[in-house]
């Protein structure tokens, strides 16, 4: 696997892979079973994905932009399949973090691959990157 | 490539559907599964010190909701794009409204490929989720 930034301090684009991920059957279960399928065995929605955001490669990225400039808030999404994902399969897939600034956002890009090289799929994860200083709020306001 | 399947008409309307009502322990269901732990849908202090009178619900649990409804739908087809911009969030304890409708369908290698308008509403009729979803005949 590699890892490269553009720029170490204040980064603007970050690429990581390839790294291996895997539809697991009970990571597929438990995710149709928690996204309204009356079947929990079937394969993997086009949604699955999400679920390989908690890899360190991708989740600590996401949650040091967090604590440079704020909470991320989930803004959009976006699956494009070239062809399904099938349960059990490994692919690689191949990250792009792109930070910017104004308004603040995150923008996480991931192609899927099967082993053999074929494209399976483009991910893409807008967050929103919001201050909470920038927040009115009387709930934090009466705390502090 | 010709597809013995039918395609959908432009128009047509999926019969509606709901999710929900979500609450305080299916987010924390859902985050364990998805791997989404961000605190704002799971630890409520958290959330109100962001302004939210609850904890909100994923966005991307909504856009999730649609994939069985479009394969209620149309088992026999297939989602190849599946997009969403997440607008006003769902509060905990309460139901999303999920709509779709056929906006257009075009010639493909797989026979067609229809494209969906999705709409998810909050209780109190808020926008809170609109996306796209592409279907086609699912491949042999």
């Amino acid at each position: 696997m590699t890892s490269s930034r553009s720029n170490d301090e204040s980064w603007a684009t970050q690429r990581a892979g390839p790294l291996r991920v895997t539809a697991s059957p009970e990571a597929v279960r438990r995710f149709r079973a928690e996204t309204g399928w009356g079947e929990a065995e079937g394969p993997p929605p086009a949604s699955f994905p999400v679920v390989w955001m908690r890899l360190p490669e991708i989740g600590e990225p996401i949650r040091a932009a967090a604590q440079a400039v704020g909470l991320p808030v989930h803004e959009a999404q976006h699956f494009d399949y070239q062809r399904p994902l099938e349960t059990g399969g490994d692919y690689d897939l191949m990250l792009e973090l792109r930070r910017e600034k104004d308004p603040a956002r995150l923008i996480a890009t991931a192609e899927v691959f099967d082993l053999d090289g074929g494209f399976v799929a483009r991910i893409v994860s807008t967050l929103r990157l919001i201050d909470p200083n920038a927040i009115p709020n009387p709930v934090r306001a009466s705390r502090s | 490539m010709t597809s013995a399947v039918n395609a959908p008409s432009p128009g047509e309307k999926l019969p509606a559907s709901s999710a929900g009502p979500f609450l305080a322990a299916d987010l924390a269901s859902y985050a364990e599964a998805s791997g989404d732990i961000n605190p704002l849908h799971l630890d409520l202090a958290f959330a109100q010190s962001f302004g939210f009178s609850a904890r909100p619900v994923h966005g991307m649990r909504l856009l999730a909701a649609f994939e069985p409804m479009l394969f209620t739908w149309r088992p026999d087809l297939v989602v190849n794009v599946l997009k969403g911009q997440f607008l006003t969030p769902v509060i905990e304890g309460q139901s999303a409204a999920l709509t779709a409708r056929v906006v257009k369908v075009e010639p493909s290698e797989d026979g067609f490929v229809a494209l969906l308008r999705l709409m998810a509403h909050t209780e109190a009729g808020a926008p809170a989720l609109m996306g796209e979803a592409r279907m086609s005949p699912r491949r042999s």
